[in-house]
């Protein structure tokens, strides 16, 4: 079976595999160029509007530009995956009614599913690996949209910010092996490749935006920023908050429960927004802390860790519901 | 007789509509079994319950004594069963076709497909997208036979074949399943194709079971009467079917015919027309042929 398995998806591990290749050689030569063109402008190499500068200004926002797509591609690029091999692996044999032919050899059509699977599951889970540490060094490399300049990539305050997070580390194998289960299970319970297809990228998408917008900021204990309540200097040089800022908000003053006088801090902060008086003075007089949430750098492997798990688990899921509907189909 | 094949009650509903209904057969061990019907009598969902393929809406099937469990492995070894579409992997080469079924079955016959395709003269390194419909045929039998099958079930097997790639094909079926006593139930809308091979004829329509004997006994048992105008009630036969043109009248009945006296002719029919009176009797109890030949085109759609 396992013949079988490689002799029907080596044309696509192939291709997957050349099309990796090519995406590495460009992430390089992207790399290089804004390395390039950025060295030469931080050591003085032009003449402030001059051509020479001009053109390495041109050179090094091109490359930003690329590198920008290129981050758009290795986000997409799970999908791609259950869209190229996962929602084909059942469809595509039903639809061309090759399962009849398979199905009705000496194993029993589980074994054929697993098989199938597993092999693609494997090398999935090896290319994404290899790619995702070429990712991590190529992200410390260029600038791309979506991030802070005067921020180390690599320092992790900044690979935790949602433009990078997502495309190294652990989580990109995690959601490659999610798009891949997902495709397949799609395809099996629906039987036909174009609907799995779209039905594919719909859920994915949905399973991306809700990780993003709802559940990725919950899954370590978000740390609280207070601004500054005193204008002198040394408040002001404080640093801000480092690392993936989730927005502004507030706190109750350890001990001055009392000062809110028993309204709801939303109330307050509402109060003192349309009061007219001078926000921090007026919310630190009824006892709250003004400032932001943020993930902090540090809590990166945590999160990572614990998102990969969310997709894994999710993917056993659907490996069942995959299976499920392959025992009860009636060719 | 042994039953290698044995349904009771079998039915199988796709949404509302049945595909097949209350259908008990037997097919006999070392026989070679044609079942024969019109398009969507429930043919092919008959040999794809057999096959393990689907599963049954009401009703047994079961093959060697058990029943069939469509994810059990026990009946996977001992059935071959070939696709009315024929299915095969295009890109694959005719040596991979092979390869796949000796990595799939473990009484794989390896020398035989090279033979039998030898004898056709089809090399084995061309690419399958690339041979002839016959040709595929070919293959997608050689690959059934060489899984040395206790039970052959064939759907359509020599469809939209030309008659010498037919006639290959069958002589490539009758010469392995000869030797080996292998029992075949092979289904076709066309009579003319069975007859030459088959032992034993089952008629399917209506989507129910209308006759299985043995092609023999079918047409020492039936007889063609044609008379006057008017049905005569004859005691001791059964009518199956009645044809009225103006003056005459024709009947097909069953059993032993008593003197009918001098204004009856009597002949005696050939399977054709057997099958065709088992056939034209459905259509006259109901115009359900009709519609399940319509339910058979929305099922052929989705499927």
């Amino acid at each position: 079976m396992i013949w079988l398995a490689w002799r029907r998806q080596r044309f696509l591990l192939f291709s997957a595999v050349g099309a990796s290749i090519v995406l590495v050689v460009w992430m390089m030569l992207v790399a290089h160029w804004y390395q390039d063109a950025s060295q030469a402008l931080a050591h003085g190499g032009c003449l402030v509007g001059s051509v020479r500068c001009q053109n390495l200004y041109d050179a090094g926002t091109s490359a930003s530009t690329q590198a920008t797509v290129i981050a758009g591609v290795l986000f997409a690029a799970p999908c791609l995956v259950g869209i190229v091999l996962g929602a084909p692996l059942v469809a595509a044999e039903i639809e061309r009614r090759t399962n009849r032919l398979v199905w009705t050899q000496s194993i029993s059509r589980i074994r054929w599913l697993i098989v199938k699977w597993a092999l693609v599951a494997v090398a999935v889970v090896a290319l994404v690996s290899v790619f995702q540490l070429v990712a991590q060094w190529w992200t410390g490399q260029v600038a791309f949209r979506g991030l802070e300049n005067s921020q180390t990539p690599t320092s992790g305050t900044i690979r935790i910010q949602r433009s990078i997070f997502g495309i190294t580390g652990v989580v990109p194998v995690a959601y490659s092996l999610f798009a891949l289960v997902l495709g397949t299970a799609l395809g099996a319970v629906l039987r036909r490749t174009t609907w799995a297809v779209l039905a594919t990228v719909a859920g994915y998408a949905a399973a991306a935006w809700l990780m993003l917008t709802w559940v990725r900021q919950h899954l370590a204990a978000t740390v609280f920023f207070p601004y500054p309540t005193s204008q002198n200097a040394q408040a002001l040089s404080t640093p801000g908050p480092v690392g993936w800022p989730l927005g502004f908000g507030y706190r109750v003053i350890a001990g001055k429960e009392q000062l809110l006088g028993g309204s709801s801090p939303d109330a307050i902060v509402r109060h003192c927004q349309t009061s007219g008086s001078d926000l921090y003075q007026c919310t630190t007089a009824h006892g709250l802390q003004l400032g932001e949430f943020y993930q902090p750098g540090s809590h990166y492997w945590t999160l990572q860790w614990t998102e990969a798990g969310i997709y894994v688990a999710a993917a056993i899921a659907l490996l069942g519901v995959t299976i499920w509907a392959v025992r009860r189909w009636r060719a | 007789m042994t039953a290698v094949l044995e349904t009771k009650g079998l039915g199988r509903r796709y949404g509302a509509t049945w595909g097949l209904r209350d259908c008990s057969l037997i097919v006999a061990e070392g026989s070679i079994t044609g079942l024969v019907g019109p398009n969507g009598a429930g043919k092919s969902t008959l040999l794809r319950l057999a096959a393990g393929l689907s599963r049954p809406s009401e009703g047994t099937v079961s093959a060697f004594g058990q029943p069939i469990d469509p994810n059990g492995t026990e009946h996977l070894g001992r059935i071959g069963y070939l696709d009315q579409h024929r299915p095969i992997y295009g890109s694959f080469r005719v040596r991979d076709m092979l390869t796949l079924g000796r990595k799939l079955n473990p009484e794989w016959d390896d020398s035989l497909p090279p033979q039998l395709l030898a004898e056709v003269g089809i090399p084995l390194n061309v690419r399958v997208h690339t041979l002839s419909i016959g040709q595929q045929a070919q293959v997608s039998l050689a690959v059934c036979l060489a899984k040395r099958p206790d039970l052959l079930l064939l759907d359509e097997p020599a469809e939209s074949l030309d008659p010498l790639a037919r006639q290959q094909l069958f002589e490539a079926l009758l010469g392995t399943v000869a030797e080996r006593g292998t029992t075949v139930f092979l289904s076709s809308h066309i009579v003319s194709e069975l007859e030459p091979v088959c032992d034993n004829l089952i008629i399917l329509a209506g989507s129910s079971v209308r006759l299985s004997q043995s092609t023999e006994d079918i047409v020492a048992t039936h007889k063609l009467i044609i008379v006057g105008p008017g049905i005569p009630s004859i005691p001791g036969v059964e009518v199956i079917s009645t044809k009225s043109s103006g003056r005459q009248t024709h009947l097909l009945v069953r059993g032993v015919l008593p003197d009918l006296g001098p204004d009856c002719q009597v002949l005696q029919p050939d399977l054709e027309e057997v099958v065709l009176g088992y056939l034209t009797q459905v259509g006259q109890e109901s115009a359900r042929s009709v519609s399940s030949l319509a339910h058979e085109t929305e099922i052929g759609a989705r499927s």
